[in-house]
């Protein structure tokens, strides 16, 4: 069941520039639970904040109070026109657990810093230590370190600054810390008890070697954590330049988009010259020919006619008959020898028949001459169409297209020139040496920071060995010591002793890892009703094994690589409201201009979560955070608002105003 | 202390190891030093002896029984 601290009111007296008395009333009617102070800047918003949380945990607490980066002292606390009065108060009424109490922190004398410190309760008053443990155990130190928080905490938390406190700060309030550190005294008892029984018992060869064998094996441990906390240390500064640099880069983020741009005009101008380059190639080869191109025509016609003429020639010559003549002049040949009968047919050759013949061939020899003379003229026609055809198809006919591509390409490299030139003229005038350094800077840091991590999970392991190796000595030396009844009894008091510890180391891991594990899944709830973008975004995950700090997952699993300012408060806040719900404690929360970097979805998702958990929530927003769309959509979560109302010079009053 | 963490303590230490953690870890928070370290060492042997006097009881009780 977790325990309730509900506020029912706050005064302050001469605290900051509130002079006097100023009450703040918390009790309601109904169930609500956000309390918004819409203060102006200059209005005494911080002051209020400061002053509400020196209220809780004073100064003895450990807390530290800052304002513009200075840390504040008695003095600051006091109100400047009550100097000659010296003193200030803040009294807080509240009810926890069911019973009412009163809190009053005083500082007497602002000039001595020491503060008086009362808690009463059921009209018994408790003062200083006891009133101090009391409190303490209401509300934790840790707790004021994570719930009650100002925009540079946000900050820090969004950006993963100061990761180990985080890790630790958290570990603690789920008291797991101080298991971890008791774990460590009853380590630290049981080295001590190891040597007194090795001490005690009969010194021989073996019991020798393995009190050696132990002690190595306890200062290797040792060196091991040493050097596992160095990594750590090391891991945040690399993780803390990394951010910075990161802020500076994204500073310059124009010059990078800027530089790809001219890298790509850059790859176009290349692609452009060597279309430029091919169609000068062409044109090279093909100019010779360019003449062509105005006859081309003239040609193409001659040739068509030509292969029509020699059409037609080719028609006539075929009609000449050819074999009869050359039987004929074989006759002729017969009868030339004055014979009167052909020895091969047989036949009579008259005078008559020897005249006819005689006509026949001379005219079958005119007709072969004609034939010859066509034949030759055929030929030459032929001769003439070829060389016709052989132009024809040297017509350069893309040469035209290529030199108007020529002519486009050239165009359009000098337009990218242009474009080229302009940009060039633009990144000279920037830091283009820093934007370099910075990323050739990130470069190596992201390189140690990976061998950083590696050497820590090496060592990691290298440790869980050595302790391993180290509890099998301690019992091998156990075992093997004398059975004097003294030393029986140390010896059973180190082997309970030893139990007891792995038992913690157990408890420890298995509370961490269900811790873990819930605040990631409570985390995941809020930024999901928080985000603006529930479409694009599947939730969070832990950065590493040992540490709290989270990163945002995309719907298809990957990393959210740059997300904006805003998106990593939203992160911060989910993983603070987690944090709230997996501790047993419903204390108040007290933010201090939390939604300066948020648009108004997110301000409005921010209401409507707060007022869903059980704890009350103290919002202190300045009117530029609240416009009145914000306004309008934050209000429905709020039970009161107040308001900061000038006094007289430069004092401040609290007034509670209509919603 | 975290209730779940409580939880968890009672389950694996029992009722009597929880108690000594309890103990030991007000001790902690109360004070310091080697003083604190000294009378957490002493819890733990008392608690030690504590457990090896009921081990002891619950052997004879079983000699006894077997003998029985």
């Amino acid at each position: 069941m977790r325990k309730e601290f509900r506020l029912e009111s706050i005064e302050l007296y001469n605290v900051f520039n509130y002079r006097g008395k100023n009450s703040i009333n918390f009790s309601t009617e109904g169930d609500g639970n956000v309390f918004l102070f819409n203060i102006k800047n200059g209005g005494g918003k911080t002051s209020l904040f400061l002053g509400i949380k020196w209220g809780f945990y004073g100064f003895e607490s450990g807390m530290v109070y800052t304002k513009d980066g200075v840390q504040l002292k008695s003095k600051d606390f006091m109100n400047q026109d009550e100097f000659e009065e010296g003193r200030f108060y803040v009294k807080i009424r509240f009810e926890y657990d069911g019973e009412m109490m009163e809190l009053r922190r005083e500082c007497p004398n602002y000039q001595q810093e020491r503060t008086v410190l009362t808690l009463k309760t059921r009209g018994i008053i408790e003062r200083d230590e006891l009133a101090r443990t009391h409190v303490s155990q209401m509300i934790p130190p840790d707790y004021g370190d994570f719930f009650m928080f100002n925009g540079e905490v946000l900050q820090e938390i969004a950006n993963n600054q100061k990761d180990r406190f985080k890790t630790e700060g958290v570990l603690k309030l789920m008291g797991l810390k101080q298991l971890d550190d008791l774990k460590g005294i009853l380590v630290g008892i049981q080295r001590a008890m190891t040597n007194e029984l090795s001490r005690s018992a009969n010194s021989g060869g073996k019991m020798a070697d393995l009190q050696t064998e132990v002690q190595r094996l306890d200062e290797k441990r040792e060196r091991l954590i040493r050097k596992q906390e160095e990594l750590s240390r090391k891991l945040d500064d690399l993780l803390k330049q990394i951010w910075d640099l990161e802020e500076r880069r994204r500073s310059y983020g124009d010059i990078e988009s800027t530089m790809d741009k001219l890298s790509l005009l850059r790859q176009k101008r290349g692609s452009l010259e060597a279309t430029r380059d091919s169609e000068r190639k062409n044109i090279s080869q093909t100019s010779e020919d360019a003449y062509l191109l105005f006859i081309g025509d003239d040609i193409k016609d001659l040739r068509d006619r030509m292969k029509n003429r020699i059409g037609r020639m080719e028609a006539d010559i075929g009609s000449i008959p050819r074999s009869k003549g050359e039987y004929l002049h074989i006759q002729k040949e017969i009868l030339s020898r004055h014979l009167e009968a052909c020895p091969v047919c047989r036949s009579i050759l008259t005078d008559d028949i020897l005249a006819g013949l005689d006509d026949i061939i001379s005219s079958i020899d005119g007709r072969d001459a004609e034939y010859a003379e066509k034949v030759a003229e055929l030929n030459g026609l032929k001769s003439e169409r070829d060389l016709l055809v052989a132009a024809v198809s040297r017509i350069p006919e893309r040469l035209g297209t290529s030199c108007d591509n020529l002519y486009d390409v050239s165009e359009r490299i000098i337009e990218t020139d242009e474009k080229i030139n302009r940009i060039e003229d633009v990144l000279a005038n920037s830091e283009m040496t820093a934007i370099k350094e910075i990323t050739d800077n990130l470069r190596d840091l992201y390189r140690e920071k990976s061998r950083v991590e590696s050497a820590k999970f090496e060592n990691e392991k290298l440790l869980a060995n050595t302790e391993k190796n180290l509890n099998i000595r301690r019992r091998d030396l156990t075992a093997i010591a004398g059975t004097g009844k003294e030393h029986v009894a140390m010896a059973r008091r180190l082997e309970y002793l030893s139990k007891l510890i792995s038992k913690l180391e157990i408890i420890i891991s298995s509370v961490s890892r269900s811790k873990r594990h819930d605040i990631l899944a409570r985390a995941n709830d809020v930024f999901m009703s928080i985000t603006n973008k529930p479409d694009v975004y599947r939730g969070l995950e832990y950065d590493r094994p040992d540490s709290f700090s989270m990163h945002i997952v995309m719907t298809d699993g990957k990393t959210v690589p740059h997300p904006s300012s805003g998106e990593k408060h939203v992160m911060a806040i989910s993983f603070l409201v987690s944090l709230s719900l997996n501790t047993e404690r419903l204390n108040p929360m007290m933010m201090d201009t939390p939604l300066s970097r948020l648009d108004p979805v997110h301000k409005a998702n921010i209401g409507r979560t707060l007022a869903s958990l059980d704890n009350q929530a103290l919002f202190l927003a300045q009117p530029g955070e609240m416009d009145a769309d914000t306004m309008r959509m934050f209000l429905p979560s709020v039970v009161k608002m107040y308001e900061s109302r000038p006094s007289e010079g430069n004092q401040a009053c609290i007034v509670e105003v209509d919603l | 202390m975290d209730e779940r963490v409580e939880a968890i303590l009672r389950e694996n230490l029992g009722d009597a190891g929880f108690d000594l953690v309890s103990r030991m870890m007000d001790e902690m928070e109360n004070s310091s030093g080697s003083n604190m370290k000294d009378r957490i060492r002493k819890m733990v042997e008392v608690a030690a002896d504590e457990e090896g006097v009921q081990a002891g009881k619950h052997r004879t009780v079983q000699r006894v029984q077997l003998q029985g």
